[in-house]
């Protein structure tokens, strides 16, 4: 207090309420921008690799877009996404990338979920169990995809040397050479190494659930299948929604397995719209049209992305 | 409607901890009955294993006639409150006070005709549409009541159920607990840690210590005849003081350090069990309301000691004095001293004894007070067992 008197009667200060108000202004301005100068590193990093990007791909899908640098890149318009609606590979690759998700994401989840209720009691061993079950997710694809090949290669696989237990004789199936073998062994290989991560999100889900929670219910006459309906489900519907969204948005963009186990043949017959995009823009040259392809494929994802956070939202009132 | 019966049930668990040793107790039909002791004791073991939610080691646990030691909880015909309440989410009030009975596959009808009138009955009608997330503690509390009692069981459990409430709530929901339960009127069993809901909610309060139940009686007897130093100082807020004495050999008085109380025959004769400690080392308790600090002639015995603090809670007065005497520290009152709130005591080398008396009084810290002490109100212990001398 003593201090204010006396600024107030310094002789140099000549309009102390002026000073003041200087002062408060620039506070205020101050923690305005605060705030706004600590995010402009990361808003550059973000500017310059993700939405830069987003946009030249985008710009990119209507033009003849070719890599060498001074070659001409005639404007096509819409012409790309005209093409992709009559190209049908594209058909091929969009229905195997439908298939792949109608297919390997329930699996995933089904197994996923039923690993983590029967792993969630801390029985002896469960850590090993829940290590097992987790340990393909941090594997490489690649390294797993080769792996998968010499499985399922037609000579000495081991695949073939099981069947052949069986059959009593040396058998020689080309598992990667026919479309429905092919896709098999592509949705095997993305289910076993997948199923971890929806594990891990479902482990700590039922893990969250209040144990007076079930009790309650087992008290109040419920059954166990009726406590999972009535109790657990409903608990962990939040995670159920993360791991079906981010699992539909990862198969969407299947990739790696393919392109390493089957390059999308044979003819195009295992084609998934990602590797497709990828032999459009790298083998054959067209980054237009890949791009165009690329952007189709982000609405959709996007779209379903704010599905997604709509019904996080709704679930959270 | 039934009784529940416990005989001699044991609990341990698979490190080895024995919970629950060797329990015998009957809560007949309508009784409630509340199981209070300190943190560790087995209390909730002990209402788990009636409810099914934990495997007895050993013994019997009978609801009404049926032997339900392998019977699943939900086939016991009992309601439990929780201590989290453990409402379920994402279901509306009335949803939560209905699901017992959607679990019994009752007519939809019949379900929402009991669940309002349990909401009537707990005050609860005008949030029958609320998610539990938008409830307090003491509407939570209400919510889980109306759960309990909308199934009409044979047996009621409630684990400590207001321990999450403010102290004035608390107050509130004691009260509306003993209401429901003389309602349904169901043999009830009550766990708690806080010796006042035992007291002022039980029909009988079975005390228990380390598994093994102590006494189990009317709140009264407990609080008049504690059967050892457990119950003595468990019972009581500000607990009894308990401190180290020796009776002379005609019985005549006892000596605390270095001062001397007359003791009355009809003390000994209340006490016919003391004829065998004359000369002996014994542990006395005086409970604090039996300290006065007046010494009119109905007063024979009295102490005095240096006032340490003065406690003015309006009604009364709590003033800690001390004197030369050994406290005895039981391990009731210990843990309450360390888990209740903070108090100035000794640690077995100097008693500091509690008096609660009349407000109005002037006393004043640092000064030597003489306090009267009532007669024939003197509790005895054998100070090597901590059991209660009496016959």
């Amino acid at each position: 207090m003593s201090n204010s008197v006396n600024l107030e009667r310094h002789p140099a200060t000549k309009s102390p309420g002026a000073a003041s108000r200087r002062s408060t202004r620039g506070h205020r301005m101050r923690r305005f921008a605060t705030p706004y100068l600590l995010l402009v590193p990361a808003l550059l990093i973000y500017l310059t690799f993700t939405v830069y990007p987003i946009f030249r791909q985008f710009d990119m899908s209507f033009y003849n877009w070719h890599i060498f640098p001074g070659a001409a890149n005639p404007f096509m318009g819409w012409s790309n996404y005209t093409a992709i609606f009559h190209d049908p590979v594209v058909r091929t690759a969009s229905f195997n990338s439908f298939l792949f998700i109608v297919i390997t994401v329930p699996i995933q989840m089904a197994i996923g979920l039923f690993a983590a209720a029967v792993l969630t009691d801390h029985l002896p061993g469960s850590m090993f169990w829940r290590a097992a079950v987790y340990i393909p997710v941090v594997t490489s694809w690649v390294v797993v995809s080769w792996v998968f090949s010499y499985i399922f290669a037609s000579q000495g696989g081991l695949m073939n040397s099981i069947v052949g237990l069986f059959a009593g004789h040396t058998v020689s199936i080309d598992w990667t050479a026919q479309t429905w073998t092919a896709n098999a062994v592509i949705w095997i290989l993305s289910i076993w190494k997948g199923v971890g991560w929806s594990f891990i999100i479902f482990l700590a889900a039922l893990d969250g659930i209040p144990r007076q929670l079930l009790e309650s219910a087992r008290i109040d006459g419920a059954s166990e299948s009726r406590v999972w309906r009535h109790v657990v489900l409903p608990s962990i519907r939040g995670a159920v929604t993360f791991v079906t969204v981010l699992l539909v948005i990862g198969a969407a963009q299947v990739f790696t397995q393919i392109f390493e186990i089957t390059k999308g043949g044979p003819y195009n017959s295992t084609q998934s719209l990602m590797t497709y995009m990828y032999q459009q823009a790298f083998s054959n040259f067209a980054f237009g049209y890949a791009a165009a392809l690329a952007s189709l494929l982000a609405v959709v994802l996007f779209g379903f992305s704010a599905a997604e956070i709509r019904i996080l939202r709704q679930q959270d009132l | 409607m039934a009784s529940i019966s416990l005989e001699g049930v044991t609990k341990i668990y698979p490190n080895g901890f024995e919970a629950v040793h060797g329990l015998d107790l009957d809560i007949a039909d309508g009784e409630l009955m509340v199981v209070v002791g300190p943190s560790g004791c087995g209390k909730t073991s002990v209402l788990r294993m009636i409810a099914g939610l934990e495997e007895i080691s050993s013994g019997t646990i009978r609801i009404g006639d049926q032997v339900v030691n392998d019977v699943a909880p939900r086939d016991r015909d009992i309601a439990m409150i929780f201590q989290s309440y453990a409402l379920y989410p994402q279901m509306s009030v009335a949803q939560n006070i209905g699901f017992a009975l959607r679990m019994k596959r009752v007519p939809k009808h019949e379900i929402e005709r009991r669940v309002k009138e349990a909401a009537a009955v707990l005050g609860i009608t005008d949030w029958l549409d609320r998610k539990p997330t938008q409830l307090s503690g003491g509407q939570r509390q209400r919510v889980a009541m109306g759960r309990a009692i909308v199934r009409e069981p044979s047996a009621f459990l409630m684990d400590e159920p207001l321990s999450n409430l403010d102290a004035k709530l608390r107050v509130q929901m004691r009260a509306e607990v003993a209401r429901v339960q003389k309602r349904i009127g169901v043999a009830t069993l009550y766990v708690t840690h806080d010796q006042i809901e035992a007291m002022t909610l039980g029909h009988r309060v079975a005390v228990l210590r380390d598994g093994v139940l102590q006494q189990c009686d009317t709140p009264q007897v407990l609080y008049d005849r504690p059967t050892n130093v457990f119950v003595a100082g468990f019972i009581g807020s500000p607990a009894m003081n308990l401190f180290e004495a020796e009776i002379s050999a005609n019985l005549d008085s006892i000596s605390l350090g270095s001062q001397r109380i007359s003791l009355l025959p009809e003390q000994v004769r209340q006490s016919p069990g003391l004829k065998r400690y004359g000369g002996q080392a014994l542990i006395v308790g005086i409970r604090p309301e039996d300290f006065h600090a007046t010494s009119s002639g109905e007063f024979t015995s009295a102490i005095v000691g240096e006032i340490e603090l003065v406690e003015a809670l309006g009604a009364e007065l709590l003033v800690h004095f001390s004197t030369d005497a050994r406290i005895v520290q039981s391990e009731s009152s210990a843990r309450a001293t360390s888990e209740e709130e903070p108090r100035m005591g000794g640690t077995g080398e100097t008693a500091n004894f509690v008096a609660r008396i009349e407000p109005g009084i002037q006393v004043r810290t640092g000064d030597q007070f003489k306090f009267s002490i009532s007669p024939g109100k003197l509790e005895f212990f054998d100070s090597n067992s901590g059991a209660a001398i009496a016959d």
